[in-house]
């Protein structure tokens, strides 16, 4: 076989398909981009530009402003509380739909997604129902901070059992059963053994849990009544302020929380990461 | 089709897969490309499918450059160590995928289907789904399918490595008689000596990277070309300075020339033969084996010392000495030594 | 023993007043006074208009994103390129973010002061407070579910099976068609059906985008809402329960085709 013949030839097929399979990535990628750019990543520009399109000082009146203030004190420690309660509720819910059985599991199991398929505003409405002025168990904490914790509660409810769900099916009992064996009393294998498992997983349900009730707003509007100042949370304040006509602020009030929010993430994000370095190794 | 490897090369990062490799694989010939993981004979069956492209090097079939071809137009077959079944179709439509998408009249698909899977035993499985079966009839299905286009070669990439010991052993007799039937060229990849020593007519060794020997299984286990080879292909013990095979070591109550002390120190009786470990005096461990026979006429006994020396497994007439000294092998088999006639001791260097 | 019925108590309990109850109240208080108001509400012209727009902007936001859900979970999956990360985050970013705040953005680039608003003004376009912004803003915030749900499922596969189909002579198309997408068809319907209940039950960038007219720019949640501050109570539940009976059928759905997700 002649060497030139054979070699002229044959390097342009083998280029020709690595070219073409570059060529398909960058076209997908081409589309993808291009779709986000449009959907995502303008709007956020746009609200980035706005908030400091009439200069810092108008920024920072925005956002310093009493009403704008108590909204983001209030929308931070309410989900605080929020989470809170979700890691302790979501864990042992997802501890009972797991390790326990009883008639109507699967019933109870599938209803958790429920938050995730029903309307914020029909759960507003329902919470506001059952728990407000024409309750019909005489419970009425409409208007309140508590309806904020009671509403933020509903929404975030999936996330932590979720996460946790997997984690607990996926664990080992022989590692619980080699703590026993070792003398451990059950209550010391939930705290030494499990729960360091299941800490990852709860992590990861904390922080979506987190980044949904800090943009909450369908179940807040009907039940919370936002009262400025007292149980307006931010995302009621930026659509009042939108409609006042003051875009800017709002977008600046919006920045602030994206960026108090962005902040939280990566806390948590770096907290995870400490909790799981033994799987590193 | 036979297949020419030309110097293939090929490096995943900083990891040499493949360097400098040459082979070529006759037609109708089944070939087995033996080495322990890492040594890149995967690489080298993918690159010969299509499915990786070589560095540098080209590969041949038939003749002709396929370096550049994509693999669905190769006209290989290939079967994967874990299947690759296509799990959302029952074994039939598995099976007629290649027919199907070359839009083969349905009569001719069922009649073909049908065909491969008598061939292939799993004839009652037709509408059944991977999930539903064992690791080897899936395996036997991946076969029938990658048959049923009649690919001119047939590669399969340790195919049995992930069934238990006794559905390897019948698949590997399985896909001998196949062979014998189908009359496809077929290379296969493992990292069972053994395996490759009883299906294959030819095995290609390698190690690192690089193509150590190619042979009969005789050849390999008579004249290796390398350590490496005489290692890796059936076993080797140390026996004083040099390398011999467990059956070649000769057991004697009294010394010999050449024969080195050792203490027996574990016999174990596996059936027809026995497996005996013994210890030299500098506390290195070997092993021998002996014939039940043999054994019993020594009357061993744990703790005995005895003296130990390399006998040849064949006497070829004044030719081929018990035994390879270590460190002095290279790449070319010339290293026998014309040495002593009939020779009953090991010469050791 | 007692410790197991003890959790048992408190998470079930804890569900009961958190989940169960409310949805057992939108379907009492809805048929509280009979039939008569639920179908007085439902066939009122507004609420049928306003479960139009719902419906049209869920029926062009759902089989957008599910392409792009199943375009960009095949490029994070199986090709590299330099951006993978962020092209992740990007994708999840509208679950990070407020649904007002999206409104919010997207007043900013279609409002007719906007970066965009300008360019649609001025060929009569209206996007803001019409259709359009109703359409743009379901879709924006339905993004990530069916690639979140496609990612997952592609990465267990693996690829062999389209090696093994290439071998056997497929071409690229034909390996999508047949081996790719019914492989990941369960987890892709999955997506849908996450995405279609996020598109219904949208409300705080539409409340902010639709101008919230009666009849023209209401969508079913806004509906809800307007009823309720009209102390049409009869009203706003007779819509919910719509909403609601959706919800269950999503829950179904999703109950039954989780476990078929699993590859």
């Amino acid at each position: 076989m002649e060497a030139s013949a054979a070699r002229a030839p044959h390097v342009r097929p083998r280029e020709a398909a690595r070219a073409g399979g570059r060529a398909s990535t960058a076209i997908s990628i081409g589309i993808i981009s291009t779709f986000l750019t449009v959907v995502v990543v303008l709007p956020i520009a746009a609200l980035v530009w706005e908030s400091h399109k009439s200069g810092a000082d108008a920024f920072w009146q925005a956002v310093s402003n009493p009403l704008a203030v108590s909204a983001l004190k209030l929308t931070f420690g309410a989900a605080f509380i929020v989470v809170l309660i979700n890691i302790v509720f979501g864990t042992v819910t997802a501890w009972v739909l797991v390790r326990d059985d009883f008639p109507g599991r699967s019933i109870v199991n599938a209803v958790i997604d429920l938050p995730f398929a029903l309307p914020t505003i029909v759960a507003g409405l329902t919470l506001l129902a059952l728990y407000g002025p024409r309750s019909p168990i005489g419970i009425d904490v409409a208007y309140t901070r508590t309806a904020i914790v009671l509403a933020l509660c509903f929404v975030t409810l999936p996330f932590v059992v979720r996460t946790v769900q997997p984690v607990l099916l996926e664990l080992d009992t022989e590692m619980e059963e080699a703590a026993r064996s070792l003398g451990a009393r059950q209550t010391t294998v939930f705290r030494r053994i499990v729960l360091p498992n299941l800490l990852p997983g709860i992590l990861s349900g904390a922080v979506l849990a987190l980044a949904r009730a800090l943009g909450e707003i369908g179940s807040l509007v009907l039940i919370a009544g936002n009262i400025p100042g007292h149980t307006q949370v931010v995302s009621v304040y930026v659509l009042n302020q939108i409609e006042s006509g003051d875009p800017s602020g709002a977008a600046a009030v919006a920045v602030v929380l994206l960026g108090a929010s962005f902040v939280l993430l990566l806390a948590v994000g770096a907290l995870r990461f400490f909790v799981t370095r033994y799987e590193r190794g | 089709m036979s297949i020419e490897i030309r110097n293939v090369s090929k490096r995943f990062g900083s990891f040499v897969a493949l360097d400098d490799v040459s082979l070529e694989i006759p037609q109708g010939s089944l070939t087995a490309v033996l080495g322990p993981s890492g040594s890149g004979k995967s690489t080298l069956l993918r690159i010969v499918a299509g499915l990786e492209r070589p560095d540098s090097g080209e590969v041949f079939l038939s003749g002709e450059d396929a370096t550049g071809i994509a693999p669905q137009r190769r006209d290989v077959g290939f079967v994967f160590q874990h299947y690759a079944a296509f799990k959302h179709m029952t074994v039939r439509d598995n099976v007629a995928f290649a027919l199907t998408i070359r839009k083969r009249p349905k009569q001719e698909i069922r009649e073909r289907v049908d065909e491969l899977l008598a061939l292939v035993q799993l004839q009652g499985f037709a509408d059944r789904y991977p999930s539903r079966l064992s690791g080897g009839q899936r395996q036997r299905m991946a076969l029938a399918r990658a048959l049923a286009a009649k690919p001119r070669v047939l590669l399969l990439d340790e195919p049995f490595g992930a069934l238990d010991a006794r559905v390897r052993a019948e698949l590997r007799d399985w896909l001998r008689r196949l062979h014998e039937e189908v009359h496809v060229t077929t290379v296969f990849v493992t990292h069972d000596q053994e395996e490759a020593m009883e299906v294959a007519d030819r095995v290609a060794v390698m190690d690192h990277g690089r193509l150590e020997q190619v042979g009969a299984p005789a050849e390999l286990y008579d004249e290796p070309a390398s350590e490496f080879v005489l290692r890796f292909v059936g076993d080797a013990v140390r026996l004083g300075s040099s390398l011999v095979r467990p059956h070649e070591i000769v057991l004697k109550r009294w010394p010999g020339d050449g024969a080195v002390e050792v203490e027996v120190e574990r016999i174990a009786v596996l059936g027809a033969d026995a497996r005996v470990e013994l210890v030299e005096g500098n506390g290195e461990r070997l092993m021998a084996r002996l014939r039940r026979d043999e054994l019993e006429d020594l009357d061993l006994a744990q703790g005995e010392i005895v003296w130990a020396s390399a006998e040849p497994f064949r006497r070829l007439a004044g030719d081929a000495k018990a035994g390879r000294p270590l460190g002095n092998l290279g790449r070319d088999v010339d290293a026998v030594d014309h040495g002593a006639a009939g020779a009953a001791a090991a010469e050791v260097d | 023993m007692a410790k197991r019925l003890g959790l048992r108590a408190v998470a079930l309990g804890y569900l009961l007043v958190i989940l169960l109850a409310p949805l057992v109240m939108i379907f009492y208080r809805t048929f509280e006074n009979g039939l008569k108001p639920v179908w007085d509400a439902l066939s009122d012209p507004n609420t049928v208009h306003a479960f139009k727009i719902t419906l049209i902007a869920t029926a062009i936001a759902v089989p957008v994103n599910t392409v792009f859900g199943v375009l960009c979970a095949l490029a994070i999956v199986r090709r590299r390129f330099r951006g993978k990360g962020l092209l992740n985050a990007f994708i999840d970013l509208p679950l990070a973010l407020s649904p007002v705040v999206v409104g919010l953005a997207l007043f900013l680039l279609y409002g007719r002061t906007g970066w965009f608003g300008t360019w649609f003004a001025d060929h009569g376009i209206q996007v803001l407070f019409a259709l359009p912004a109703i359409v743009l803003a379901t879709i924006f915030v339905s993004v990530p579910f069916v690639a979140r749900e496609v990612i997952p499922t592609l990465r267990e596969l693996g690829n062999e099976q389209e090696q093994a189909a290439a071998t056997l002579g497929a071409t690229r198309w034909q390996r999508f068609w047949r081996i790719t997408l019914p492989s990941i068809r369960w987890a892709v319907i999955y997506g849908v059906v996450l995405t279609t209940a996020r598109c219904l039950g949208e409300y705080g960038a539409v409340a902010v985008v639709s101008g919230r007219v009666e009849g023209q720019t209401e969508t079913a949640t806004l509906r809800v809402e307007d009823y309720t501050l009209n102390f049409n109570t009869s009203g706003a539940y007779a819509v919910s329960v719509v909403l609601a009976a959706t919800a269950v059928l999503v829950l179904v759905l999703m109950t039954l085709i989780k476990p078929r997700e699993a590859v």
